[in-house]
């Protein structure tokens, strides 16, 4: 078999995925000191927390700030180990050998962001193992190669606990290899600011949407699998600075794409006029 | 006397929005509960037990039904969240005591309001004062309630202004609650010069939402010498049986209706050696832990093996006739979760074989220089699910309670659920087991299997779940530990105890409810040690607080109605291992 992986763009292979502008984050506590420690020590790391509370939105920022390429994987049930490492195709000629994320970002020294581990299959999950303690190395069992990761290559993964499967969880011997960040929605005055800059609404409309998400964050556990997150706050905020009436913007972009119980919704409807 | 219109809205309708909506805005886990509205209590109430609301409200229709109770709710969250502990009446008079209720009620709204402004829209609504009529007290009393709740409102009675004033005085902190008794002191005796007369047994809270406000004071003892004499001894309307407990929690008539308990399954030991079951009876003693002193005590506990009484297995298989649609619905919930069987998956990119099709096809597309699709392989998707699940069923007395507007026993919906649960884990092909457990004292914790892993879910399981019973007591920790006895003896990769509860763990010989709770959530972490998980399904809507500390903040779920257990578990069972 010929190896043709003929780079792209020979001088910078994952120019595509450096982060060109600066995103817009909040910082709530001491996550970009930590995070920027554990940079420095190449130190793995998992991101915890609920659904849209800016787990995505951080690593980006730590990137960006870092000056290092981003690879984000969304991970999913049907992803094998070579949807990561990478595979042989065919071509005309013959074959040819198509790096996976994940060795692109061993590679060429990137952040490998892997969203939402655990829907991956567990033995897909084992393969980052050898990358993630002292080895800092990928095998590719079929090309034959060991790829020694790039000095600045990272690997992070995001994990949400709040799963109700109980067949679905991380190893031990996964999940010991990882530092973790804790995230949670932001306090409701560093959330007000969020949802403020992100979608453009004043100061008093943020504030407004951000006590009605932290109002269904009480439900949790009794009726809603999980509150509003802080993205759906912004996505009302998008509307309502597009001029939509903020009680139907609220229906819209937080009622009813939470609940189809009948009762919830009329439940979370009054909760809604409540503020508005 | 309130006889409702036919399409009032009824508390039953909007109970469950309610609770979501109370929980919503106020983190409140307070019980809803109804009553029969009578002449002497026809306004909510605020009893330890809950909010007690009427059964409906005569005239309140459509949407305004619903908001009226919504607003009632609101009202009495406003209160629990920030009205101050009862207080002594102390020489207040009786038209005192209804000012201050006023006030109260005024100065709960506002603070609510600062919070959540849209709250004023749903309250003032139902404020229909208006600013003519007669001025009697009951008159002027509604006229200030509507002039400290609605902004918008003008009343020219020198009275209620002056009250008004008073009240939106900028010296007036709202958050701070002691200026409502010398104001209502002030506003009573004005309304004492103006010789107006004030009946106590007449008087109610308006507008209709506002509860009694029976929690701002002390229950009056009836000797009571400490203030001046009253002519009337109810001051505010109370339940129906108020004055005969005080200081009780007033509980309404027709709140609940439990039936007596049902008779012990007498002479159980005697019949286990002709059922051939003598082998079971067995007792294994298990340490139990002592939160207080942080250590486990050795032996303390005793778990012995009961035979289950068989009945006819009739009734178990009239439970899957009566649920027939609802068995199809599970059994396309199952297909659909493609729980079962291996798929042959063509044209993948990695597999196990070579799909010959798509080789060939790939190699007339490279002959004739075209580039050829790389997914070449057939791949068998096995969902490999290898998992033992130990059913356990409190079956403590409480559970011959009645559902209520089911007509049905606790124990019944517990023993329908079991029964499609059954159905679908025999359908999956998961190993299961049911047993169920009750206790009577630390010696003599009951423990009764129904079916076991390796018996078919047929006849004789079924005659012992047919034959099930309640009675006694619940001691959670030794019954967990002897079923992780049990589970640990599978071979299964996944292990689970899935246990359906009505209750807190409690015994005759527990008098600190914390004891056996912490021991259960010792039992908990024992199992979690042995590789098995433990999940809640618990039916006391009061439950968050204890479930959460026994099994962890994911491992529970409450069910706010019981009546709907038989739908709801196996749908929960199948998301909890998918």
């Amino acid at each position: 078999m010929t190896d043709l992986s003929a780079p792209t763009t020979a001088a910078d292979p994952i120019a595509q995925y450096r982060i060109g502008r600066e995103p817009y984050y909040r910082p709530v506590g001491q996550e970009i000191e930590l995070y920027e420690a554990a940079y420095a020590a190449r130190l793995p790391m998992m991101l915890k927390g609920p659904t849209g509370c800016g787990k995505t939105r951080f690593i980006e920022y730590m990137a960006w700030k870092l000056g290092k390429p981003l690879v984000t994987l969304a991970c999913n049930e049907d992803m094998t180990a070579s949807d990561l490492v990478g595979r042989y195709l065919l071509d005309a000629q013959g074959t040819r050998w198509q790096d996976g994320p994940l060795t692109l970002a061993a590679r060429y020294g990137a952040i490998c962001y892997l969203d939402e581990v655990v829907e991956a299959r567990q033995d897909t999950a084992v393969v980052i193992h050898p990358l993630t303690d002292a080895r800092r190395c990928l095998p590719l069992e079929k090309k034959n190669e060991l790829v020694e990761a790039h000095p600045d290559f990272q690997l992070v993964i995001s994990y949400n606990p709040g799963y109700q499967s109980i067949l679905k969880d991380l190893k031990q011997s996964t999940k010991q290899r990882f530092g973790a960040l804790d995230f949670h929605y932001p306090e409701a005055r560093i959330e007000a600011e969020i949802v403020g800059h992100e979608s453009g609404v004043s100061p008093d409309i943020a504030a407004k949407l951000v006590s009605v998400g932290e109002k269904t964050r009480h439900l949790k556990g009794h009726g809603l699998e999980e509150g509003a997150s802080t993205r759906m706050l912004i996505h009302a905020g998008h509307l309502i600075a597009r001029g939509i009436d903020p009680i139907a913007a609220c229906r819209v972009t937080l009622v009813r794409p939470i609940t189809d119980d009948a009762d919830m919704r009329d439940a979370l409807d009054a909760v809604v006029t409540a503020f508005f | 006397m309130n006889a409702p219109l036919p399409d009032a809205v009824r508390f039953l309708d909007v109970r469950r929005r309610l609770a979501f909506f109370l929980r919503a805005l106020w983190d409140q886990g307070r019980d809803l509960r109804s009553f029969q509205a009578t002449l002497k209590q026809s306004r909510p109430y605020i009893t330890a037990m809950g909010i007690h609301l009427p059964e409906s409200w005569r005239s309140a229709t459509g949407e305004t039904g619903s908001a009226l109770y919504r607003a009632a709710v609101a009202h009495a969250a406003a209160h629990l969240t920030f009205s101050p502990p009862p207080q002594k009446r102390g020489k207040l008079r009786p038209v005192q005591v209804a000012i201050a209720g006023v006030l109260e009620d005024a100065r709960v709204e506002r603070l609510a309001c600062r919070e959540m402004p849209g709250l004023q829209r749903l309250w003032v609504r139902f404020h229909e004062a208006k600013p003519q009529g007669s001025a009697t007290f009951q008159d002027l009393a509604v006229r200030l309630a509507r002039a400290l709740a609605d902004p918008d409102y003008e009343d020219d009675n020198p009275w209620v202004m002056k009250a008004r004033h008073a009240f939106e005085s900028p010296d007036v902190d709202l958050a701070d609650p002691s200026f409502v008794r010398p104001m209502a002191s002030l506003l009573g005796n004005d309304i004492g010069q103006m010789r107006l007369q004030f009946n106590a047994k007449t008087y109610v809270v308006d507008p209709v939402y506002r509860d009694d406000n029976s929690l701002l004071w002390v229950p009056q003892p009836q000797e009571d010498d400490e203030g001046i004499p009253l002519e009337d001894e109810i001051l505010m309307a109370q339940p129906e049986d108020g004055d005969s407990d005080e200081g009780q929690v007033l509980e309404a008539p027709g709140a609940e209706e439990i039936v007596g308990p049902k008779p012990v399954g007498a002479g159980a030991a005697d019949e286990a050696d002709e059922s051939g079951l003598g082998d079971w009876l067995r007792s294994v003693p298990y340490p139990e832990w002592d939160y207080l002193v942080s250590l486990s005590r050795p032996a303390w506990c005793t778990v012995q093996e009961t035979p289950a009484e068989p009945a006819d297995p009739a009734a178990i298989d009239e439970i899957t006739h009566r649920h027939e649609s609802l068995l199809q619905r599970i059994d396309a919930l199952i297909r659909g979760s493609e729980l079962r069987k291996p798929r042959r998956l063509r044209r993948q990119m990695e597999g196990d074989h070579l799909d010959i099709d798509a080789v060939v096809n790939a190699m007339i597309d490279v002959r004739s220089g075209r580039t050829p699709d790389p997914r070449l392989h057939v791949r068998i998707d096995r969902h490999e699910r290898d998992l033992s699940v130990l059913v356990l069923l409190d079956l403590s007395e409480s559970t011959n309670d009645l559902v209520k507007g089911t007509g049905q026993k606790v124990l019944d919906l517990a023993r329908e659920a079991t029964v499609l649960l059954s159905a679908a884990m025999d359908r999956i092909g998961d190993r299961f087991a049911i047993h169920g457990f009750c206790s009577n004292g630390r010696n003599e914790v009951r423990y009764l299997r129904f079916k076991e892993f390796s018996m078919p879910f047929e006849d004789t399981a079924k005659a012992r779940l047919a034959g099930m019973t309640g009675q006694l007591s619940t001691r959670m920790g030794g019954a967990l530990r002897h079923a992780t006895r049990l589970l640990q003896a599978q071979a299964s990769d996944k292990k689970l105890i899935l246990l359906i509860t009505d209750g807190e763990p409690h015994d005759i010989d527990a008098h600190d409810p914390k004891y056996l709770q912490f021991d259960a959530k010792k039992a908990v972490e024992e199992a979690s040690r042995a590789g098995i998980y433990t999940y809640c399904m618990s039916l006391d809507p009061k439950a968050d607080e204890y479930v959460s500390r026994i099994f962890g903040q994911r491992n529970y779920t409450v069910m706010d109605r019981i009546e709907r257990l038989p739908e709801k578990l196996p749908g929960l069972y199948l998301r909890l291992t998918r």
